[in-house]
């Protein structure tokens, strides 16, 4: 059953959170850590059993099947399952009632919440598998509306709900959006396969003696026009610009656990189904129209622009400044799908570079989430997580390792070396270059300083502002013999506390031991074929083998 | 010989001194204290032990066979960019084998030393722990196979003379030095940097003999090819005078000396090992190990021996006039080290690497010497508030004494023979430059002679006077046994016999030139000299097989003038001490030139130091009004762009985001379609 076997990963995920819905009945606490429990089991599972499955899947499958799987597809699931563990120790329900933690409070929807983040992890992996239009909008909105809903009970404040409303209401307008491209785009070829659709544009590409190098598949207006509103549509799952406003507001509204679930899963769907589009309307050759690389130029420019002013604004909220940085790193991840287009035979560099930016993103932009969700926001109420630069401020004195997590993902956020983002903004600028895309490589730079600013606000809050509770003798509840007990750097609970060591250790170790950065580049560079084999034509000239790989 | 176990293990060398080092550092403060000297006694005990049994066995091999004697062993891929790669590993040949000897023997004896000299002091397992650091680095760069390695030990050794002459860092004149002897050694290794560089672009490579000697993939034998294009060629005439440069940094050498005087200030081992015997010879070990590079520039050598020759009689006058004993020693060896240059700058390369042995032995001698006499003193080294210790420091005296003739080149002793090996040469070398640096030189050697007497003669001989404070102790005790323990003593002693016996390596046959000449560097600098110079270069100044002969009439002139010098020494302050007021009443002028050291360092202070800062001041000056201004713009400019998005998109409303979204779709429909 070799379809079974492609879709295992999801099917296992989903089946999972449906028993874990079942969870939902009891309102005992153990059964709520256990439904925590097992929705990590499984993701350490599928993340063990993805590390050492062979990725030899193409032989198995005639390529007009509803799904396909390719070493991308197998890396994304491969990424999607190791965060996803991340995002579950975030999401641990640590406290004496097992009704959440610090930052969050589902009350005694335990089962129901790990049910649907395992229910959009699973949505997220079938997006690396769709190989059919209806299947692929299916898995986009299977990683999506889970979100919706986690984002309305993840704590009860009106906040949440207004963030909840938001995001629906705003999601489903993208959903029409990306539905009505799709529509037009199975009207305008009369299929609805990928590959069949990608075959299609491949015999468009014109015979032109003058011009070899071009394989361009022309497409007719109709055409276009569905190819582009598919973008625009999945331009919301991104947080690209124009369909970036909803971040500020759901980002900050939503539980700071939630809010790092938001960063990697909506967009890792948007990020993947977008290359697939790509991919497709380049009829497999990775050559699009000059339209299409123009649009992808001016998002990534905007995206990056857009955010990072945004997030140097927010001189109150963290999560907020986050957020906008959130959306520059889309931008970001832009930057290399434009060079994946702007130079195509130069392809599997620049996906390799989007994927391990990606990658390098989830880890960095989880760990300071992380170490949000784990520091208190005041020492007086132990039961919020920090969520302003008040909270922060002189807390990575008091909690000193946790300060440091947070200035290493800060560190890697900006792309200082010995970061993981360091050499995530290295490797996609070298295919940008070699794609002459050296505006918007400029724009880059222009935007990582630009970015360095918040970063570094929040490093200096940590460490450089006193904290307000100290120090202030006329402070109304200030009492000169009270010394609050010194921290154990592991106060927070011990999941948590995981997480944050998981993802800043790794974005420490991938930027600083050579090694094991080579390994992840290495997974990224073997993943940069699509599930559909490319179709380049037998008449191209082998590929001139330019600059090395990169690392 | 990769059979031998020094070689098998030679990466044993570095090792055990860095080992004992991080043992002391790291526990020496809590655990260790007052044992801290343990582990590098033991670290650098080994070194030595190694360093003996390779010279023996070496020497061995180089009694059977009339080959080279040379071995590259690889430790382990050090770097690997591109096509640039550097090995981590040892490169071993009979020079090697010698400053391995010299480096670990002479560190050795002086760790043993420093123990009674450092007892009790503040941050005592610190001390060990650099000179632990220091042994390891020094090992480096005599043992490393290639140039990034040289480099890696010659910036290590940088480093630690830095930590250990700021050692006393509560005293504001060692921060000082500290500070002046790092700086003025980047101007050289800046120089040195550009080199290797050069040589890398030249050669492709930084190996110095590659695979091994013979083989023509390293440095140093690609040098002597006759294929070279253009740019090889111009590249090999810089070459040269860029690692003269580095050279002269490390080495004291004018205009770079002015460090090594100030350097004082570290404690007394440490000017003994550091800047005496091991670290200021570096510059003559490289030029030796690349004198393939340097003979073929006549330019350059030549330079090398101008400098060394001026620098050797320029600081033996500043000498004449120093009344800290250790100042004095500071300036010998500054004016020693000129000599060794004059040598290999005249194409005698064995004996300057033959006074490098000689002087490591006599010169760490005499300062552990001064080291005992400030011991006992309290501090104090003015040579005009002390008289006639030979009273109070009897073994010291002698020990002293021993040191002294040897300094002065007093026939039979060990500086007699080396000095007059490179006077020998100068005075045999065609040139007619070559000749007035032999008669320079045979100046110096006079005035040394001179100044190392009138120190020896004020200091030791004469009515008993000591300095207040250290007059006041020794009422309470037997103070002769109190300012001479063995543990100090018994170093010095074997330094001694060094310094009494080591002339007689190269004496009365060229024992120690034949064995330098097994090594490639020499065997090879001899053959390039032949070919590039045309002069009829001696074979004996290589330590290559020819006739020998043993030129006796320099031997009696330098003999002769060594001890005129000390004769006139003892008349002016042993015999009418009066006198010599009266000269320097007559030559006041003068003396105050002297004392005031030419005024070289006032010099640099107004023409580098000063303008520098000036320069530093108006940029500051930029940077304030300047850069600071135009950031305060540029960060403007997003946070204005930041508001315009805020007031209009962002402001909270549901129907706002979902107009905003359409609107966008339409913009980029429109672009896109229009």
């Amino acid at each position: 059953m070799p379809i079974i076997r492609i879709i295992l990963p999801e099917l296992i995920v989903g089946t999972v959170a449906c028993l874990l819905f079942l969870f939902g009945i009891s309102n005992k606490p153990p059964v709520r850590r256990a439904a925590a429990a097992i929705a990590l089991a499984t993701l350490v599972g599928v993340f063990a059993w993805l590390c050492f499955a062979d990725t030899t899947y193409e032989t198995l499958i005639e390529s007009s099947a509803a799904v396909r799987l390719g070493a991308f597809g197998h890396f994304i699931k491969l990424l999607t399952a190791g965060v996803g563990i991340l995002l579950v120790l975030l999401n641990w329900p640590s406290n004496a009632t097992a009704t959440g933690n610090r930052a969050l409070n589902f009350g005694e929807d335990a089962g129901e919440f790990f049910g649907l983040m395992l229910l959009s992890l699973a949505g997220l992996m079938l997006v690396a598998s769709a190989n059919d239009l209806m299947l692929l909008f299916l898995a986009i909105e299977l990683a999506s509306l889970p979100a919706y809903v986690m984002v309305s009970i993840s704590r009860p404040l009106p906040v949440a709900q207004e963030a909840g409303v938001k995001y629906f209401f705003l999601g489903a307008m993208a959903a029409a959006i990306l539905l009505f491209g799709l529509s037009y785009l199975y009207g305008s070829t009369g299929l609805t396969s990928l590959y069949a659709i990608s075959t299609l544009f491949h015999s468009q590409i014109p015979a032109s003696p003058a011009d070899p190098f071009s394989f361009t598949p022309v497409l007719t207006t109709w055409q276009l026009l569905a190819i582009v509103i598919v973008i625009i549509g999945l331009l919301f799952k991104l947080a690209a610009v124009p369909f970036h406003s909803y971040v500020g507001d759901v980002y900050e509204g939503a539980a700071t656990p939630v809010t790092a679930f938001l960063g990697f899963v909506p967009k890792a769907s948007g990020l993947v189904a977008l290359l697939k589009i790509l991919f497709v309307a380049s009829g497999g050759t990775w050559h699009v129209s000059p339209p299409l690389i123009k649009l992808i130029w001016w998002l990534a420019a905007l995206t990056m622009t857009f955010g990072n002013v945004l997030g140097i604004l927010q001189k109150h909220s963290v999560k907020r400044a986050l957020a906008y940085s959130s959306v520059a790193n889309s931008g970001y991840l832009l930057v290399g799908v434009a060079a994946l287009i702007a130079n195509p035979l130069g392809y599997d560099h620049a996906i390799q570079a989007t994927l391990f930016y990606l990658a390098a993103y989830a880890l960095m932009n989880t760990g300071a989430f992380a170490v949000l969700t784990a520091l208190p926001a005041r020492d007086e109420d132990p039961n919020t997580s920090a969520e302003t630069y008040d909270d922060l401020a002189g807390a990575g004195r008091k909690h000193l390792w946790l300060g440091l997590a947070m200035a290493i993902c800060c560190f890697s956020l900006i792309g200082l070396p010995l970061t993981v983002g360091f050499f995530g903004k290295l490797i996609i600028v070298q295919p940008a270059l070699s794609a002459h895309l050296t505006g918007l490589v400029v724009i880059l730079v222009i935007n990582a300083g630009i970015s360095a600013a918040y970063y570094l606000r929040i490093v200096g809050a940590l460490f450089l502002r006193l904290d307000p509770s100290h120090g202030h003798p006329a402070h109304p509840g200030y009492h000169p013999h009270h010394h609050p007990a010194p921290h154990n750097p592991l106060s927070a609970p011990l999941a948590i506390s995981l997480a944050v060591w998981l993802s800043a250790g790794s974005v420490l170790l991938l930027g600083t031991l050579l090694p094991a950065t080579q390994i992840l580049s290495n997974h990224t560079l073997g993943a940069t074929i699509l599930d559909n084999t490319p179709q380049i034509p037998t008449s191209e000239p082998a590929r001139t083998s330019t600059a090395a790989a990169p690392l | 010989m990769n059979d031998l176990f020094a070689v098998h293990y030679s990466w044993l060398f570095p090792l055990c001194p860095l080992i004992g080092a991080i043992l002391s550092g790291f526990l020496g403060a809590k655990w260790l204290k007052s044992q801290s000297h343990w582990p590098i006694w033991i670290g650098v005990g080994i070194s030595a032990a190694l360093s003996l049994c390779l010279l023996f066995h070496t020497i061995q091999l180089s009694n059977t066979t009339p080959d080279t004697i040379s071995t590259t062993i690889t430790w382990y891929h050090w770097i690997d960019i591109g096509h640039f790669s550097a090995a981590a590993g040892a490169f071993i040949d009979p020079l090697t084998a010698v400053m391995l000897t010299v480096v670990c023997c002479i560190g050795f004896l002086i760790t043993i030393f420093s123990k009674g000299y450092m007892a009790g002091e503040e941050g005592y397992f610190r001390f060990f722990a650099y000179l632990g650091l220091f042994i390891f680095s020094m090992t480096l760069l005599v043992m490393g196979n290639n140039f990034i390695l040289l480099y890696l030990g010659w910036e290590g050794v940088g480093v630690c003379s830095y930590l250990l002459i700021g050692y006393y860092y509560e005293r504001p004149a060692a921060r000082e030095a500290a500070k002046k002897a790092f700086l003025v050694n980047r101007v050289g290794d800046f120089g040195f940097g550009i080199g290797i560089m050069l040589i890398y672009l030249t050669f492709g490579t930084v190996s110095f003999f590659g695979a091994g000697a013979g083989t023509h993939t390293g440095v140093l034998e690609l040098a002597t090819s006759s294929t070279l294009n253009d740019f090889q060629q111009h590249a090999l005439a810089w070459i040269p005078f860029l690692l003269m440069i580095g050279a002269f940094g490390k080495s004291a050498q004018f205009p770079l000396y002015v460090w090594l005087p100030d350097a004082m200030e570290g404690p007394t081992p440490v000017s003994a090992l550091i800047h005496a015997a091991t670290m200021v010879t570096a510059g003559i070990y490289m030029i030796a190990r690349c004198s393939t590079l340097f003979v073929q520039s006549e330019a350059a050598l030549l330079t090398i021996a101008a400098v060394g020759c001026f620098t050797a009689l320029f600081a033996a006058t500043i000498a004449l006039r120093q009344f800290d004993l250790k100042k004095v020693f500071a300036y010998s060896t500054i004016s020693q080290l000129g000599f060794m240059f004059a040598g290999v700058g005249l194409l005698a390369p064995v004996a300057g690497v033959f006074h490098l042995v000689t002087h490591a032995f006599f010169k760490a001698l005499l300062f552990l010497s001064s080291g005992v006499v400030m011991h006992a003193m309290a501090g104090e080294l003015d040579m005009r508030k002390m008289s006639g210790l030979k009273h109070v420091l009897p073994k010291t005296r002698w020990l002293m004494l021993v040191g002294c003739l040897a300094l002065a080149g007093c026939p039979f002793f060990s500086g007699f023979f080396s000095k007059d090996e490179i006077v020998g040469a100068a005075l045999s070398h065609p040139s007619l430059l070559g000749r007035i640096i032999g008669a320079v030189l045979l100046f110096s050697a006079f005035l040394t002679a001179y100044y190392t007497f009138r120190l020896y003669f004020r200091v030791f001989e004469g009515p008993l006077v000591t300095p207040h404070a250290a007059h006041h102790n020794d009422h309470d005790h037997s103070h002769a046994h109190n300012h001479e323990p063995l543990i100090m003593i018994l170093p010095l002693f074997i330094l001694m016999l060094g310094a009494l016996l080591a002339g007689y390596l190269n004496f009365p046959k060229n024992y120690l030139g034949d064995f330098l000449g097994h090594s490639p560097s020499f065997q090879l600098g001899y053959q390039t000299a032949r070919s590039a110079t045309g002069i009829d270069v001696p074979a004996h100044a290589f330590g290559q097989p020819g006739e020998e002969h043993l030129d006796m009439t320099t031997m009696v002139i330098s003999g002769a003038i060594s001890i005129l010098g000390i004769l006139l020494a003892s008349y002016y302050h042993l015999k009418n001490r009066p006198a010599s007021d009266a000269l320097v009443q007559k030559f006041a002028p003068i003396a105050r030139l002297l004392e005031g050291k030419f005024w070289v360092d006032e010099v640099y202070e107004r023409i580098i130091v000063d303008p520098l800062y000036a320069i530093g001041r108006a940029f500051t000056f930029i940077d304030r009004i300047v850069v600071d201004g135009l950031v305060a713009i540029i960060s403007f400019i997003p946070q204005l762009f930041g508001w315009s998005l805020k007031l209009t998109i962002q402001r909270g409303y549901l129907q706002g985001y979902g107009a905003a979204m359409l609107f966008g779709v339409a913009i980029i429909l429109l672009v896109i379609f229009l």
